[in-house]
């Protein structure tokens, strides 16, 4: 299970936000990529996510179908319950909902999460909010998940229970890449990827 | 997904308020309102102008001739398409003195057809035989419907029924006559037709009954028989071109889009449920559920609106045909809102996903 990024460039108004970016991302590690704003850590994972195209070079998915992207905003239905969120990946793959509500418990349990389950989501805290897309990717189970900036919004003890969660999430079965600046997430990571532009 | 889940996370959406579909009731009911209960609203209203038209005798032609009028091909015209019924009248110098009323001598008034059904504007006959005394006469005279009414000479006349014939402004001879229903023999004054729906070119008819007038006589008159509602109401085309009519047409595109608007408004939500595996088809049967919970009640309440609105105008001949339009319309509606809500889920693109969250 591997991705490749071959010679990848991408334009945006006239300024190439990064040229010639060869990379190869496995399973079974965590990666971070770094820069400043500006430099395209966004753009990388919308790229990899194929949610753009790269002005130039390729992209190649080996034994990866599906790429899961959590967002630096957590993007929930402020209606539904936290429990729902993690359930509707289960019901998804066919799960009765009498099946999929233990799990998605189980999950968020597992995720720091099991007071919040009958909570409204726009009734979770912002680090809680977090974590909730996070368990929501683990009951999807993806091949590769991109996360961006996860600690971006939180406070320092939220940030602190995120960059925990993340080092659960290394699995044999997926790629994880982290967009981040926070140095403690970077230190949770296998490896670092840097955007910064050269001078 | 199973069927099962389907529908329950689309009643989980709906009881949390993730539908918002007490919003979009309202918007969709002011909507309703605005165009299809409004455009029936102002149908009532022409058609019940137009009934107001007829029971005031505006719609009776009468051609008023010095004794030419031929009875047979009087109430012949009433095979003629828009001729509802007719009747011929003749004048005579006989009259009535009830003892009720001795200064107030009642002419008779010879009648070949059938005046109750012709005065009372029904389609069925009633085909009553004898003395006949306007429902107000019969009122003064204190008598109940079918009665004996006492002359002043002591003789007692038997009275077969009333017929109606108020002082609305118009032609008033008969308000005050005794009606004689007579077979159609010799030659009547005048021929009265009651047109409907009204056309006054009718009028021509009524020149086909009339014998050629004896030398001196006076030409045959036509007349409208109340003429203070007008002579030429157009109840057709305004009917037919009423400003509503537009306006309920466009009711049901507008509620389509109100239907694609709601699901548009999701699509973050909508686009994150196909990221995590939720196929669009899904989504499509999940967001028609959802949308059936707010377009159907409403739908439910314009059309018992309507019901009640036709209900209360009284329109028994046209109610069906009037409530027939009002159905289709909004059904039409609630066709609309679920293509609208099915439309919306189809435009959703999971790629697009980061797009819909900064938009948010």
């Amino acid at each position: 299970m591997r991705i490749e990024l071959a010679a990848i460039g991408h334009q945006f108004a006239d300024q190439w936000l990064f040229q010639g970016l060869s990379l190869t991302f496995e399973a079974d590690r965590l990666y971070a990529l770094v820069g400043p704003s500006g430099s395209g850590k966004s753009t990388l994972l919308s790229i990899i996510a194929s949610m753009i195209s790269p002005t130039e070079g390729s992209i190649t998915f080996e034994r990866v179908d599906e790429v899961f992207w959590v967002f630096q905003t957590a993007n929930g239905v402020p209606a539904r319950s936290a429990a729902d969120h993690v359930a509707l990946p289960l019901l998804a793959q066919g799960m009765d909902r009498t099946v999929a509500d233990p799990i998605a418990h189980d999950i968020l349990h597992r995720f720091g999460l099991g007071a919040t389950a009958d909570r409204p989501f726009k009734s979770l805290s912002g680090g809680e909010a977090q974590r909730l897309m996070l368990a929501r990717a683990m009951a999807r189970d993806p091949q590769c998940l991109l996360i961006d900036e996860p600690t971006a919004q939180l406070d320092r003890t939220s940030a602190a229970s995120v960059t925990t969660t993340l080092i659960n999430l290394r699995s044999s079965s997926r790629i994880t890449i982290v967009a981040t600046h926070d140095q403690s997430v970077i230190d949770a990571c296998d490896s670092v990827i840097d955007l910064t532009p050269q001078t | 997904m199973k069927l099962r889940a389907i529908a329950s996370e689309a009643g989980r959406n709906v009881r949390s308020g993730a539908t918002r579909a007490v919003t979009w009731a309202l918007i969709v009911l002011l909507i309703g309102l605005g165009t299809l209960l409004a455009d029936t609203y102002q149908a009532v209203r022409i058609v019940q102008s137009a009934y107001a038209f007829n029971a005031s005798g505006a719609s009776v032609l009468t051609l008023q001739t010095d004794g030419t009028v031929d009875p047979g091909r009087c109430l012949a015209l009433e095979t003629v398409e828009g001729v509802e019924s007719a009747m011929a009248l003749r004048f005579t110098e006989t009259t009535l003195r009830p003892m009720a009323l001795p200064e107030g001598p009642l002419p008779i008034v010879e009648i070949a057809g059938d005046p109750v059904a012709f005065l009372d504007g029904s389609p069925d006959p009633v085909n009553v035989s004898g003395i006949l005394l306007s429902t107000e006469v019969a009122e003064q005279l204190g008598m109940e419907g079918a009665d004996a009414l006492e002359l002043e000479s002591g003789e007692r006349v038997a009275i077969r029924g009333t017929y109606p014939f108020a002082d609305d402004g118009r032609d008033g001879r008969l308000a005050s006559s005794a009606l004689s229903v007579v077979p159609p023999a010799g030659h009547f004054d005048e021929c009265w037709i009651r047109v409907w729906p009204y056309e006054y070119a009718a009028v021509d008819l009524l020149a086909f009954t009339a014998d050629p007038a004896p030398e001196g006589a006076s030409l045959p008159q036509a007349a409208q028989l109340n003429m203070t509602l007008g002579t030429a109401p157009e109840f057709q085309q305004e009917f037919s071109h009423r400003i509503t009519r537009m306006a309920a047409a466009l009711g049901p595109l507008a509620i389509a889009l109100v239907g694609f608007a709601a699901l548009w408004a999701r699509r973050l939500e909508l686009s994150t449920a196909m990221q995590l595996g939720v196929r669009k088809r899904e989504l499509v049967l999940q967001m028609q559920l959802e949308t059936l919970t707010w377009a159907a009640p409403v739908c439910w309440l314009l059309l018992a609106g309507g019901f009640v609105l036709l209900n209360h105008a009284v329109l028994s001949e046209d109610q069906p045909a009037l409530f027939a339009g009002l159905a289709s319309q909004v059904g039409a509606a609630l066709i609309c809102a679920l293509s609208g809500a099915a439309a919306g889920v189809l435009c959703v693109r999971p790629t697009l996903q980061y797009r819909y969250l900064k938009a948010r």
